[in-house]
């Protein structure tokens, strides 16, 4: 059991918190570089004007964004790229799989704006796939920070291991804060937040927060159930979802991310191949493109916040 | 001046890299058209220009050199055993074949002594600015080489490439075209099929690269060029812009659309290396 803040009550900015971060990483390691297509100003300005000699605005070019970098860091550099995630996963998609992964080269990305977080600028802009796309390339790491602090731990951690790295940040402006205290970050290992008996919710970047507020108004209702922080998609946490699967037996899957083709549906993976006898309900972003809104009204109207995940739960024990 | 003496060394190790494509072809299908126009090129750029240790691959001094053609990965195998990377025979025999590091296209997966796995278009150029910056922020001196096919042009990352080489003022990166004016599909500027690319030179020049224009054939030529390069610490990034022929050497398959890619049989090699010997050129 993790100590947590309720839903909105403290309220993170991931861009402005990784500014300064890659600021003070950046100057203790001259390797360190950030490549963009001219996204630094709208996520890390601070950093753009103090480490000018570390920051390379390549243009509007996501696909050549990605092969500088490889070619940087074929020389020794740790490049990162901070993109959109719409446009960096998808437009720059073969570039990635053909230059970063085949050939293994150790270029780190950090996308924002990913699932419909983004809110209003619609479905050109919304990245609902780049679960799917990113973690399909072997060699690539997958991780998708459950809160904005955490991205800070998962930056650290990308950093300092050899090869590529995709850090999935949610928008990264006003987020709900999951954590009250400090713990373990990992790559590989899920957190468990909260233990209960009767369901486990596995949700994974921005759905954490909503997770753990649809648990603790569950609690209120006598029903006990298990959240857990999925933070790194690539490579799955198996052993906790075995164990959840043996242990609890029902499962509900939670991601701001196309259903059909995401963590849920790789957690669906894992557990048919166990043969372990255990229910899943994927929650998610169906399969259409959604239109405009504020992110609650696309969760409302999508049907994955905290009273969706409440009834998919009551639904599931029944 | 190219040094007579040079030249006539660097015609023959063309003839012997063009003859080593055609027996190539006696055995697997190669991209021999794109190969063979790109030869005189390549054979300079190894034989003549690069500072390289072929037994030390990883010798942080060596110019860089990334085939962005990737299909045209015979000839460059070819050029890399003659240079001392490796043993022709291997290439003959594996070419193609599981287990080889010899495949279709540049793995350096399969084979470490290659800068980048290469297949894909228009790579070739932007991961070059990412070598190329890379050494001038680490204060090295070597050229980043790339040689990349003209119907490659097509491909938008070049051009972010071409523009990001200026911007980031890449003295040190030096591209090939390889303007055999065809494309997989069709004659780039004769054919209502074609991509054209004309003016082509303006482009490069437009985007601010020092463009050099010359017949990628004519090894005197090819020296000049390169003899001209400006050094590794200026500011503008250069383009040689080789103008050749698809299949160069081999009459009954140059500038043909259909032989992009293809076989000799027994007979054809024979004819192929008498059309090589007798278009030399020494």
């Amino acid at each position: 059991m993790i100590e947590t803040y309720e839903l909105g009550e403290v309220i993170r900015s991931g861009r402005p918190i990784m500014d300064k971060a890659i600021i003070e990483y950046a100057k203790k390691n001259k390797k360190f570089c950030l490549v963009s297509p001219d996204m630094t100003r709208a996520a890390f300005p601070e950093f753009m004007n103090t480490c000018k000699d570390q920051h390379f605005n390549v243009g509007i070019a996501e696909n050549s964004a990605v092969d500088i970098a490889s070619g940087l860091a074929l020389e020794g550099y740790v490049p990162f790229i901070y993109g959109m995630s719409a446009f960096l996963s998808m437009r720059s998609f073969e570039a990635i799989r053909t230059n970063v992964g085949y050939q293994n080269h150790n270029v780190k990305f950090i996308a924002c704006n990913t699932g419909v977080s983004l809110g209003m600028l619609g479905s050109t802009h919304y990245a609902m796939e780049d679960l799917a796309l990113i973690g399909s390339i072997p060699n690539m790491t997958v991780i998708c920070p459950g809160d904005p602090d955490q991205t800070v731990k998962a930056f650290h951690a990308a950093a300092q291991m050899q090869g590529p790295v995709y850090i999935r940040m949610a928008n990264g402006r006003n987020e709900s804060a999951v954590y009250k205290e400090d713990y373990k970050f990992e790559i590989g290992k899920g957190i468990t937040i909260m233990e209960g008996e009767d369901c486990a919710i596995i949700a994974t970047g921005i759905m954490v927060s909503y997770a753990v507020d649809a648990a603790k108004k569950l609690r209120k209702e006598g029903i006990n159930v298990t959240v857990i922080d999925m933070h790194t998609i690539k490579p799955l946490d198996e052993e906790l979802i075995l164990k959840l699967a043996n242990k609890i037996g029902k499962i509900v899957t939670v991601e701001d991310h196309f259903k059909s083709c995401g963590m849920g549906t790789k957690i669906c993976g894992v557990v048919a191949e166990s043969g372990i006898p255990c229910k899943v309900k994927r929650m998610g972003i169906p399969d259409m493109y959604p239109g405009f809104g504020t992110f609650s009204d696309m969760l409302k109207n999508l049907h994955y916040g905290s009273e969706d995940i409440v009834a998919n739960v009551k639904e599931i024990l029944k | 001046m190219a040094d007579a003496k040079i030249v006539r060394q660097l015609k023959e190790q063309a003839y012997e890299m063009r003859c080593n494509i055609a027996k190539l072809a006696n055995r697997a299908d190669i991209h021999i058209g794109g190969d063979l126009s790109m030869a005189d090129m390549i054979t300079a750029i190894y034989m003549y220009k690069m500072r390289k240790e072929p037994q030390n691959v990883k010798w942080e001094g060596r110019d860089r050199f990334l085939l962005s053609k990737g299909h045209a990965a015979a000839c460059l195998y070819i050029a890399m055993a003659m240079a001392g990377y490796d043993d022709l025979e291997e290439i003959f025999e594996t070419y193609g074949k599981y287990g080889s590091r010899y495949g279709a296209h540049p793995c350096k997966v399969q084979n470490p002594a290659l800068e980048m796995s290469s297949g894909s278009l228009g790579h070739g150029l932007p991961l070059s600015v990412g070598l190329a910056l890379a050494a001038k922020l680490k204060g090295e001196k070597h050229y980043v080489f790339t040689m990349m096919g003209d119907a490659e042009c097509a491909e938008g990352s070049v051009w972010e490439a071409a523009l990001a080489a200026s911007n980031f003022k890449l003295g040190n990166l030096v591209a090939f075209v390889d303007r055999n004016k065809m494309s997989l599909s069709a004659p780039t500027e004769t054919s209502e099929n074609g991509m054209k690319m004309e003016p082509f030179a303006d482009k490069w020049k437009a985007f601010g690269w020092n463009t050099i224009v010359i017949d990628g054939h004519n090894m005197e030529e090819i020296v000049d060029a390169l003899d001209s390069l400006p050094t590794e610490d200026s500011d503008i990034p250069t383009v040689i812009i080789g103008n050749t022929v698809k299949g160069k050497g081999v009459d009954f398959i140059e500038d043909r659309v259909n032989w992009h890619n293809g076989m000799f049989n027994d007979e054809q090699l024979k004819e192929a290396l008498e059309s090589i010997k007798n278009s030399r050129g020494y």
